[in-house]
């Protein structure tokens, strides 16, 4: 069993490598090629994780022979037009000004289910709402809503903001420990954080989550446990 | 671009690994063929001194290969062998010439055969 153990471990450490070589799009949307990798690879390396009888390098070298064809397949559309199209496919349109193309809807086997799932999603409960559905290369529906049915935003209002209200709020103090980083970003000091701490009451040990934005707008939410008040405070 | 090139550098590495293998089986068959046809030449001329000597270097000959060939070979197809040429001696001991003809003659197919699945032509591809 040993010899089972190890493998897994190496094993985990080469798919991990080999994760962190493709780029983060492989954990989140992943391109037609790229899911094919991925099952490959979680196959690929069961099979030698299992099976004491196929050696190791039986599946460490298919698992480093797919990541590095999806490295040069990926350089070569990041290069090519013509070959990201044969690889990912193109965008394709299935509704403008609210209108579905039924060939399109056809030809990529989308159901009228599929679409309005998508739709929804999307916030979009009405087909005559939408100016454009686009179906990404990923399998995903973008949707470009018409300009009367477009969410109200300061943009259309003519509102002008200040540049703060554009930050959002990050966390400074988590598990009870100060993020230095969410600090710098607040422009706050730890003076003032140890202020504003104790004048509810807590510690800074006490906090299991606080956060704040650059005007100093905080919400503080105390550990379970903690003796002092349990409420979660803010300002 | 720098995913790309330590892409290519894991690509030769696995062409390295790759073309070693394949190297070493050649290289391992060759001299374990080469052995096997004198063990073969001895049965013929019933030379029992020699054969007894030949068939323990053959297995030592075995064993050291087989630690190599253990990283690349499937591991079924090689403990066949091994019980294979676990017998060569005793064989040789008895002199049991029929039986030991024909173990030498099939440990010789065997390790054709691991040779032959091991080179990257279009039949074994496909």
């Amino acid at each position: 069993m040993f010899i089972v153990f190890f493998r897994v471990l190496i094993v985990y450490v080469i798919i991990i490598a080999g994760l962190r070589l493709m780029g983060k799009r492989q954990l989140g949307q992943l391109q037609p090629s790229e899911l094919v990798v991925t099952i490959m690879v979680s196959n690929i390396a069961t099979m030698s994780i299992e099976d004491s009888n196929v050696p190791l390098m039986g599946g460490v070298i298919p698992i480093l022979t797919l990541v590095i064809f999806d490295v040069i397949v990926s350089a070569l559309t990041l290069k090519s037009k013509a070959a990201r199209r044969i690889i990912s496919g193109t965008p394709r349109v299935i509704i403008r000004d609210g209108k579905i193309d039924q060939r399109e809807l056809k030809e990529l086997r989308f159901t009228i289910d599929d679409m309005m799932e998508q739709l929804r999603g999307n916030n979009i409960f009405d087909i005559r709402d939408v100016a454009f559905a686009i179906v990404e290369t990923t399998g995903q529906l973008s949707v470009y809503q018409k300009f009367e049915a477009q969410p109200l935003t300061a943009k259309t209002l003519g509102i002008e903001g200040q540049p703060a209200d554009s930050a959002p709020p990050v966390v400074i103090i988590s598990d009870g420990v100060v993020i230095d980083s969410g600090l710098k970003y607040c422009n706050l000091r730890y003076e003032w954080l140890e202020k504003t701490v104790t004048d509810h009451g807590y510690n800074t040990k006490d906090i299991f989550l606080m956060t704040c934005n650059r005007q100093a707008d905080y919400l503080i939410v105390p550990v379970d446990k903690c003796p002092a008040k349990r409420k979660e405070a803010g300002r | 671009m720098k995913r790309l090139w330590i892409a290519l550098c894991v690509l030769i590495l696995v062409w390295g690994f790759s073309g070693l293998s394949l190297w070493h089986l050649t290289r391992a068959a060759n001299q374990m063929e080469t052995t096997l046809e004198q063990i073969s030449d001895a049965i013929d001329k019933q030379e029992a001194d020699q054969l007894k000597e030949l068939t323990a270097q053959f297995q030592l000959e075995w064993h050291r290969n087989e630690e190599i060939m253990i990283h690349y070979v499937h591991h079924d197809e090689l403990d066949i062998l091994t019980g294979a040429v676990a017998r060569l001696p005793a064989l040789a001991l008895y002199e049991q010439y029929p039986e030991l003809a024909a173990e030498t003659e099939r440990i010789q197919e065997l390790i054709y055969h691991i040779w032959e699945s091991e080179i990257p032509n279009l039949k074994n591809i496909f």
